[in-house]
């Protein structure tokens, strides 16, 4: 039992991260319809800047984190204004090509800036642990789970029952009318950019703490986030931050029950069966012509 | 050939009995140009230039391919090199098993055809989107594989691929593995060519342009979009084929996200829709990397093709194609312009 108490405890956690990172991903998606493949690179630039600062650089960590995930923040915003929104109408789908072309070249001039090499990060309280009714918690475990709550919870706190939620709904509903009624769409736009940049870099920093930092390490995660939010559906918001954090035990449970390389193919055959096996209307977004 | 794509307008059905006229013509003025090509580096150039030759002609039919599923189709695979790389295992299995040309090919196009159909059947009877982001795992799963089977595949090591060896030629010979590659990607240039003009090919514009509308008038979409990745998988297995035999060493890191990416970028810059593009494309993602390593900065490549991806898809949607079929039609503007003047 305290063997597979340990596992849920480290699934709930990684699940939980896939969570908070999701959240950035459905925010994007749903004020501007559209997918950011660099979205794991942007929050690596958080990380792997920070690391270069304080332990290349000299800087307190805490001065590191945060110019990092500034870092993050303006480079997130940066591929809105500059990139995503100047995709002419009618072009659907080049969203993907596009922030794929980013990815390639944030992290190509990440590897040419820092390195190549995997570092260790500050762990973040990852090496503080304590034991609860026989499992071990590391204080991360605590800080990840936590925050991860906190966030979603105000997350759908602010887009339900604030007028700053009704007028993002609104923008992601219809953006003409919502802007013929006096919304601000674009400055909305350039705000859920921003506060995904955030999300990702906070997420790619506790990451890091958890395992180290490289120009590649946000992409497997990146990968498991986006196939939560292809099972839920990116349009909806409990259901795949939830699929988010089944897929942490799971992938946990498998990697317990067959082995520690099991992860990579348990997931992959998951995603296979469930688009397989669940009725197209519960998996699809709405079908309307995105142009 | 060029020109002769370059001035059929995309889309028009043009006149039809100057078509037919003119079809045998153009065919001929095609092939013609196409062995001019063909013949340059065998002719001119020396070993190591005809090896990069040979290496285009296999990163040609991949880009064909991808060209099909991208091009014509509008879905993105993130995983067309993995699939060369289920075409480069396959051979090596199979070649270290002693089995020889058609043993091997059909072995490459039955696993190509399994592996695609587990990926496509699910994901594109639903959105696009679904697909990009499976084929993004699907590439990790294949490094996965590699990296657990050291016994059998060589593992993150790599492996010694035996050259293919079809009478006097044998493909550890640069000029032989030019020739060997010639045949199969003058077959895949031919039929990605003749798509365009069958049912099948236009059901993939129509997909392409608007699928609420290709549905609305009868297109089975889903079965067209899985019709266009299971080709493009095979074109990808055959290229690794190719690949495998004429460089006679593979390991994961040539089939990983970033290959994929790659060959991606080749697409879109060379021109994506187009047989010419996809061989511009395959010119690129050989040349291009090889010129940065002679220059002594081959770290700057990768920036490169991300910073081009992203410009060229936003801002030149038709790639270099699309730029010179500009440039042809400004310059028949002048021309008619004055021809009217006189």
């Amino acid at each position: 039992m305290g063997d597979l108490g340990q596992i849920l405890v480290g699934g709930v956690t990684t699940g939980s991260l896939y969570a908070l990172f999701l959240l950035g991903v459905l925010i994007v998606f749903q004020v501007s319809k559209s997918i950011n493949f660099a979205y794991g690179q942007v929050g690596m630039i958080a990380a792997f800047s920070a690391w270069f600062l304080y332990s290349e650089q000299g800087l307190p960590v805490p001065v590191a984190l945060v110019v990092g995930v500034l870092l993050a923040v303006a480079v997130n915003s940066a591929i809105d204004y500059v990139a995503i929104r100047r995709i002419p109408a009618g072009r659907p789908g080049l969203d993907l090509v596009v922030t794929l072309g980013i990815f390639l070249l944030i992290t190509a001039v990440m590897q040419q800036l820092i390195d190549a090499n995997a570092h260790t990060f500050v762990p973040l309280g990852a090496d503080t642990r304590t034991e609860v009714a026989g499992v071990v918690v590391s204080v991360n475990d605590g800080v990840v789970v936590g925050l991860t709550a906190v966030v979603i919870a105000a997350a759908y706190l602010l887009l339900n029952r604030t007028s700053l939620g009704t007028s993002l709904r609104a923008s992601a509903e219809d953006a003409g009318i919502a802007q013929a009624a006096g919304v601000n769409v674009r400055a909305l736009r350039t705000a859920t950019w921003a506060v995904a940049g955030a999300l990702g870099a906070i997420v790619a920093v506790l990451v890091a703490s958890r395992l180290s930092v490289d120009a590649f390490y946000m992409t497997p995660f990146l990968i498991k986030a986006f196939v939560a939010g292809m099972i839920g559906g990116l349009d909806r918001f409990w259901l795949p931050l939830s699929v988010a954090v089944a897929l942490g035990v799971y992938e946990s449970l498998a990697v317990f029950w067959l082995g520690a390389s099991a992860g990579t193919p348990a997931v992959f055959l998951l995603i296979i069966v469930v688009l397989a096996l669940v009725p197209k209307r519960f998996v699809n977004e709405r079908n309307e012509v995105r142009a | 050939m060029t020109s002769a794509i370059l001035r059929r307008p995309r889309g028009e059905a043009g006149n039809a009995t100057g078509e037919r006229k003119q079809g045998p013509r153009r065919l001929l003025t095609r092939v013609a140009v196409f062995a001019v090509i063909a013949a340059v580096p065998p002719l001119l150039f020396d070993d190591y230039w005809v090896f990069m030759s040979a290496q285009v002609l296999a990163f040609a039919i991949a880009t064909l391919g991808l060209d099909v599923l991208y091009g014509r189709t509008g879905q993105m695979s993130l995983a067309h090199a993995s699939f060369m790389g289920v075409g480069a295992y396959t051979t090596y299995l199979v070649s270290s098993l002693g089995y020889g040309l058609a043993v091997q090919l059909a072995a490459v196009a039955v696993v190509s055809l399994i592996a695609a159909l587990v990926v496509a059947v699910p994901t594109l009877r639903l959105s696009g989107l679904r697909l990009a982001l499976v084929t993004l795992a699907f590439g990790e799963l294949l490094a996965w594989v590699v990296r657990n089977t050291t016994d059998l595949t060589g593992g993150t090591q790599g492996a010694s691929v035996d050259p293919l060896i079809i009478g006097q030629l044998d493909s550890s010979e640069p000029l032989h593995a030019y020739l060997i590659a010639l045949v199969p990607a003058a077959i895949a240039t031919a039929l990605a060519a003749h798509l365009g003009r069958t049912q099948l090919g236009r059901r993939m514009l129509a997909v392409r342009d608007t699928e609420l509308a290709a549905e609305s008038v009868g297109v089975a979409v889903s079965r067209t979009k899985i019709t266009a990745f299971l080709i493009s998988a095979v074109y990808a297995g055959v290229a690794g084929w190719l690949y495998a035999a004429i460089t006679g060493f593979i390991s994961p890191p040539d089939f990983d996200l970033f290959a994929s990416v790659y060959l991606f970028v080749a697409v879109v810059i060379g021109g994506a829709g187009t047989v010419v593009g996809a061989w511009l494309g395959a010119a690129y993602v050989v040349l291009v990397p090889e010129l940065f390593t002679l220059a002594g900065q081959p770290n700057l490549y990768p920036i490169v093709g991300g910073a081009l991806l992203a410009i060229v898809a936003l801002l030149v949607p038709d790639g270099i194609v699309g730029l010179g079929r500009g440039a042809w039609r400004r310059a028949r503007r002048v021309r008619d312009a004055q021809e009217g003047a006189t």
